[in-house]
């Protein structure tokens, strides 16, 4: 079916011509590589969508690596469709995201009115709205609202954001963008993982933006893919890998009017704003399985099996591999089951022998989690923050409690000025409320006291203690902290770009309090009625975990279990605790780049894609890394002997092929036992590689 | 048209396994063919006998470790030291290339001629037990099957769990056949053979069929032979026509003739022999006169009695069938096929049978028969087209030369592991018998020191001892000496499982024979399968995966797989001791007792080996096998 294009002025985003302009006129916020593609692929999009182009398309798919900006790149784009008297909605993934999008487009805000004629001001912005949505308005809600029927996704366009979580035919969201996305009359979507696990969920994001005509060669290369995983004898490896090849450039070829997508290999101009990734991975090393943590983990998968219920259950979770948590509940738990087993007395004996090997492993921590812990600690000794991700929770709360034992920050003052007088030179270097400043709008009207209850944690003996770390010398009195807070460049950085001590404190404020973030100000609010501020270092704890813990599960006090909003500002922030344990929840879409480029991924997930979402936390444009001119370090931990080590080689090929196959890579329990057949794709996959990676190229905006 | 291939007489289906079988052959079952083709088939075993040395070791480890399941449950029964009629050739028994066979196959023989064809196959299957019955006109010879065409009925019975008489008796005369010829085969036989019967105690006998045996047997006492071929049709409408083919005729007279008639209750002007004139290719061969023969005095007492001779084309009859429809001209076998068909009015039975045409097969009148004989009748149509003899000859031969009476009857040595024990029966009391054991090749051979014994009949019945208690080398046979008079006979091996175990595989080094016969143990409980140089089946490659470089994209890490490996061939090692438990056979259960002590020592020494993913998981098989061994002990 033809679209038939959106009523877009072509001469109001000239201005994307000129991307240097804008970056001036947002006082140099944008950097000026980045800025340049991302206007070229705006302008690029609202071509490909307008009316006056003759051929437009219904949609485009806008598939950049992660951390490339393409909610910038999504800004522009709404804002010049509003400008155009279009209504434009935005689907953003959660109410995290959706705060984010309100602040892109309002950063875009007062540039664009310098640098169109568009006359936009915030009164366009319906952020979090859902009532009727007039022309030239930009509004902002999740993909929860539209699968709840809050929103109606009539518009000019829709822009879809972490677009690939409606990839699946069974889940809601499909389910509603299949019904009604049609009531769009364009759509602009995102992912960077367009074709993540199966290129098969490819074609519904296809069938979303009206590219059917490319569907037939995307199956084509699918089904090509999903034979290569299957056994087959004597084929010949150098012919199939050139006619994956072929079918590839054939997928992209058709693909090419719809798709557009850019690499960070593909942009080396680039990558200075978004940081390098080191040459080397960061090499944690770890013992491997002794002979005595083997024998459990070998007791533990007989045991299960001897007393499994239905006999489908797992017997080698990869959680045995990484911690000895969930090995004590899992060989507890089959204490119930010994009698039912076919063999009682042998299940018995099996079940006291494990027990007797965990009673004797577990008097050590687990040798990952104690590789790990000291590999961090030496990591924030000097000074740097550090990002882990776990795959289950239980894992990362053993994670958490190894770390908080091995990263402890002696709370003391060796200036001797004692908190009063810290609180008196913060309280002179902290804004006040009724100080002049952009964010003064965007304050809530109890700013004060929460500004009270910043103060406190400021000021607390960890916190104190962290930031005397970074002073340069010990101050005698008042006046010599003040300066020093005033002209300190955070955690020893010595670049331009650094922020100051007190730079950075106004800002980690400004954030917190902003009036958006309600669930941090309900925090902040609670916490001035005596709860516990996350990631307070009081006890010198330098850890923190965000996630939701299982129900029932008692946590610790460095767990914060609520919105993850407090602890993305804290960790983006060069203050509070120095390393952040976290789950997947927060592997898509968040910032946690502002001031760590260190990434540990303690698990795993099999799907390459995840791997690559979690890289892109610390991998964005201002990231920590491009600000202090050091390499973005990932670890990937292995505990040789197990299951775990092999997870890690296996997600080293895929990430090699994932960019290549168009992510084609099959999703692999970590259960499963794999063959030799799968050294038989690598071959052919080699073989492929190097045509596929030009033919990726053509989806790029030159 | 290509020639059948005579090996796929003998194949099973690979989902039955075999428990026990029962044969019974005229010759001494020729070893070779055994080892090398009836057995492997029936086993289904997985490899073929291969000249590499290597893999020959496998075939012959993993042969013995199937014969060593079903030791004791493989019986072969044939002739002693008699003679068959006809013929006229008096039992040889050439040097056996695998005399190692009759430690597992019990071979027994019995005083006097054994001439049936009997197969008896207990099948298990998932679904249940089954029971093969063949009875053929083949003997348990590569020549029975490659270079002759044989009749033979072949019934699948599936088995009760439970005995009863009532359907024991449905058999009828196979019942006391199959009696008879255990006590023929002495008390070890017997106690043997019972177990068959209490297998067809089990089923009941297909409709429609009947059992027509021989035994040998006192004048008028029972009814055997000719007496029970004349049962098989009831009396009365119309006259009994008996059509015969077999390649021997006996020394038939009129009176024999005349008295054989009567017994089947036939006109002997009723009586047709399919016979070949003297220009059919079965009239040369054998011994010159060809391998079909009728002495010319029998033909004479057939004519004379007013039987016909019809003829079986042949080459020269141009588009006639050699045999019959499915036997090509150019097909080189002869027929050593013996099939008899009744006709009675509309009744109307086909036997196919081991008994040639002879009084010793079938006993004349009063007289009873001289062999063991069996067959099967049923209702079939003649199967084949006959045509008259002129102007053509019948082929005729010389009468047999009869000869001298066996002077040692039988013989049946056994070794208990302790000493060996002969038991011997000879005509006549001087010269001196005397009995030597062998032991192999390069061994000297034990002598027996024998006591005599003249029983009621006149016979000499003697018993010797001797003391061997070596597990290596074992007494291969015994050979027994009474002047001119030679017999040997296997022993039979009836040492206690555990003592059995530690014979080493046979045709293998003996260096090698414990290593191959580990890897065949946990092959047949489901562990990798044994390859040549890989004997313990374990990976050789260095400390598994991550430290040998293995596929970064197997998942697989290497202790898990070794320790899972060796857990499932602990769980089928299991699974079998489970489905024993119900049947109650001990000596399965003593067998399934030695392999998990053996697979417990086997992992124990595999547990010391210096690469930690081998190691640990056999150490944990080890112990786990160890558990379930005492758990079992203890429950019985």
């Amino acid at each position: 079916m033809r679209a038939e294009g959106l009523p877009l002025d072509g001469r109001t985003w000239r201005f994307l011509q000129n991307p240097d302009a804008y970056c001036e006129a947002s006082g140099w916020r944008l950097a000026r590589e980045p800025t340049r593609r991302q206007f070229a692929t705006a302008a690029e999009i609202l071509h490909r969508l307008s009316r006056g182009n003759g051929n437009p398309v219904r949609g485009v798919l806008l598939a950049d690596d992660v951390g490339l900006g393409k909610t910038t790149v999504a800004a522009l784009v709404a804002w010049v469709v509003a400008g155009n008297c279009g209504n434009v909605r935005v689907l953003a993934p959660n109410s995290v995201m959706q705060r984010r999008w309100a602040e892109e487009l309002e950063a875009h805000l007062e540039p664009l009115a310098r640098r169109s004629n568009f006359g936009l001001d915030s009164s366009r912005l319906k952020a979090g709205k859902v009532d009727r949505l007039h022309p030239g308005r930009v509004q902002v809600s999740t993909h929860q609202r539209l699968v709840g029927g809050q929103v109606n996704p009539s518009c000019d366009l829709l822009i879809i954001d972490e677009a690939h979580r409606a990839k699946g035919e069974a889940c809601a969201f499909n389910r509603v963008l299949q019904e009604q996305g049609s009531l769009a009359r364009a759509m602009l979507i995102l992912t960077a993982t367009p074709f993540s696990i199966s290129l098969g969920e490819f074609r519904q994001l296809l069938g979303f933006i009206g590219a059917d005509e490319a569907i037939g060669a995307v199956q084509a290369h699918a089904q090509l893919l999903d034979d290569l995983h299957r056994d087959r004898a004597g084929r010949d490896v150098i012919a199939l890998g050139e006619k994956l090849a072929g079918t590839a450039r054939a997928a992209i070829e058709k693909l090419s009017p719809y798709v557009i997508r850019h690499g960070v290999d593909d942009l080396p101009a680039e990558r200075r704003h978004f940081g390098e990734v080191a040459l080397q991975p960061w090499e944690i090393p770890v013992e491997p399985a002794s002979e005595g943590e083997l024998e459990l983990l070998l007791r533990t998968d007989r045991l299960l099996r001897l007393t499994r219920r239905t006999g489908g259950e797992r017997t080698n979770d990869p959680r045995f591999h990484v911690g000895w948590e969930h090995l004590c509940s899992e060989i507890e738990a089959t204490e119930e089951r010994l009698a039912n087993a076919e063999q009682e007395a042998i299940a018995k004996r099996s079940h006291d022998a494990a027990k007797k090997q965990l009673g004797l492993c577990i008097q050590r921590p687990h040798p990952k989690m104690a590789a790990v812990a000291r590999a961090i600690s030496s990591r924030v000794d000097a000074h740097e923050k550090v990002l882990v991700f776990c795959h289950h929770r239980a894992t990362a709360l053993e994670l958490l409690h190894q770390l908080s034992q091995e990263l402890r920050i002696k709370p003391r003052d060796p200036s001797g000025l004692g908190e009063r007088k810290w609180r008196e030179i913060w309280s002179g270097l902290l804004r006040v409320p009724s100080d002049e400043g952009p964010a003064h709008s965007r304050w809530p009207s109890d700013v004060e006291q929460l500004r009270e209850v910043f103060l406190d944690w400021l000021c607390s003996s960890g916190v104190r203690a962290q930031v005397t770390r970074w002073l340069p010398r010990v101050p005698r009195d008042a006046p010599a902290l003040t300066e020093l807070l005033r002209t300190t460049r955070v955690r020893h950085r010595p670049e331009d770009g650094v922020p100051t001590i007190a730079q950075a404190a106004n800002a980690l404020f400004e954030s917190l309090v902003d009036s958006r973030s309600t669930s941090t100000l309900q925090l902040l609010r609670s916490i001035s009625a005596g709860a516990r501020f996350p990631g307070a270092m009081n006890d010198g704890d330098r850890t923190l975990g965000a996630w939701q813990p299982n129900e029932g599960t008692v946590h610790p006090l460095n767990l914060h279990t609520g919105q993850p909003d407090i602890v993305i500002s804290l960790f983006n922030s060069p203050f509070g605790p120095d390393v952040l344990v976290t789950t997947d929840r927060l592997s898509e879409g968040i910032d946690l780049h502002r001031c760590c480029r260190l990434l540990v991924h303690y698990e795993l997930d099999p799907s390459p894609v995840r791997t690559l979402q979690r890289n892109g936390r610390i991998r964005r444009v201002g990231s920590w890394a491009s600000l202090t001119r050091q390499p973005i370090e990932y670890a990937y931990p292995r505990f040789d002997g197990t299951r775990d080590a092999r997870a890690v080689e296996i997600m080293k090929v895929r990430l090699e092929c994932f960019d290549l196959l168009l992510g084609g890579v099959p999703k692999v329990d970590v259960e499963e036992e794999l063959d030799s057949r799968q050294s038989d794709v690598s071959r052919v996959l080699a073989v492929a590689q190097s045509q596929l990676k030009s033919a990726n190229r053509k989806l790029t905006v030159r | 048209m290509s020639l059948p291939e005579w090996r796929h007489a003998l194949s099973a289906s690979p989902e039955h396994r075999l428990e026990a079988a029962l044969f019974t052959t005229y010759e001494p079952a020729d070893p070779a063919f055994l080892v090398e083709h009836l057995l492997p088939s029936l086993l289904n075993l997985s490899r073929e006998p291969n000249e590499a040395t290597a893999s020959r070791a496998l075939y012959f480890g993993e042969l013995a470790l199937e014969l060593e399941r079903l030791r004791g449950k493989l019986l072969v029964i044939s002739s002693g030291a008699g003679e068959e009629d006809g013929g006229g050739t008096p039992l040889s028994r050439p040097p056996s290339r695998y005399p190692w066979l009759w430690r597992y196959v019990m071979p027994f023989t019995v005083d006097g001629v054994q001439h049936a064809k009997l197969w008896l196959l207990h099948w298990s299957h998932e679904e249940g037990e089954y029971l093969d019955i063949v009875i053929s006109s083949t003997n348990l010879s590569e020549s029975a099957f490659r270079d002759q065409i044989q009749a033979g009925w072949r019934a699948q019975v599936k088995l009760d769990p439970r005995r009863s008489d009532t359907r024991l008796r449905t058999w009828g005369p196979l019942v006391p056949f199959l009696q008879a010829l255990g006590t023929a085969g002495g008390e070890n036989a017997a106690e043997r053979t019972a177990h068959f019967l209490e297998l067809l105690a089990r089923a009941e006998c297909p409709e429609g069929v009947s059992f027509v045996a021989s035994v040998p047997s006192a004048p008028g006492r029972e009814r055997w032979g000719a007496r029970l071929l004349g049962d098989l049709l009831p009396e009365g409408r119309g006259p009994l026509h008996v059509w015969v083919c077999a390649p021997y005729v006996g020394s038939w007279n009129t009176n024999s003739l005349a008295a054989w008639c009567k017994a089947v209750g036939a006109r002997p002007d009723l009586l047709k022999l399919a016979w070949i004139d003297t220009g059919h290719p079965w009239a040369a061969g054998g011994s010159g006169e060809g391998v079909w023969r009728m002495p010319r005095s029998a033909h004479t007492a057939l004519v004379e009695s007013g039987a016909s001779l019809s003829r079986l084309g042949h080459a020269r009859d141009e588009s006639f069938s050699a045999f019959h429809a499915s036997h090509s001209q150019a097909d080189p076998r002869w027929s050593h096929a013996k099939f008899y068909f009744l006709r009675r009015g509309r009744e109307r039975r086909l036997l196919v049978t081991s008994a040639n045409f002879s009084p010793s097969a079938w006993g004349q009148g009063e007289r009873g028969p001289r062999n063991f004989e069996l067959g099967v009748a049923f209702d079939a149509e003649w199967p084949l087209e006959l045509l008259p003899f002129e102007p053509y000859e019948p082929h005729l031969t010389s009468e047999p030369e009869r000869p001298a009476p066996a002077i040692l009857l039988w013989a049946q040595a056994t070794w208990d592991g302790r000493r060996v024990t002969l038991q011997a029966r000879s005509t006549q009391a001087t010269p001196v018998l005397t009995a030597a054991v062998h032991l192999g090749p390069g061994q000297e051979p034990l002598e027996l020191g024998l006591e005599y014994q003249e029983d009621e009949a006149g016979r000499l019945q003697c018993r010797g001892v001797v003391r061997w208690s070596e597990p290596h080398p074992t007494p291969v046979l015994v050979r027994l000496s009474q002047g001119e008079a030679i017999l040997e006979v296997p022993v039979l091996d009836l040492r206690p499982p555990e003592e059995f175990a530690r014979t080493p595989l046979p045709e293998v080094d003996p260096k090698l024979s414990e290593e191959i016969r580990d890897a065949l143990l946990l092959e047949s409980y489901g562990g990798p399968t044994a390859e040549p140089g890989r004997w313990a089946g374990v990976r050789e490659e260095g400390s598994g995966a991550f430290a040998s470089g293995a596929s970064p994209s197997d998942y697989t890490v290497p202790a898990f797989a070794q320790a899972r490996a060796w857990f499932e061939v602990i769980d089928n090692w299991q699974k079998r001791w489970n489905a024993q438990a119900g049947h109650g056979d001990e000596q399965e259960r003593t067998r399934l007792k030695l392999d998990g002590t053996r697979l417990a020592a086997l992992f124990s020494r595999k547990a010391e080996q210096e690469v930690l993913e081998q190691r640990v998981p056999a150490r944990l098989a080890a112990e786990e096998l160890r558990w379930r061994l005492k758990e079992m002990s203890r429950e019985s």
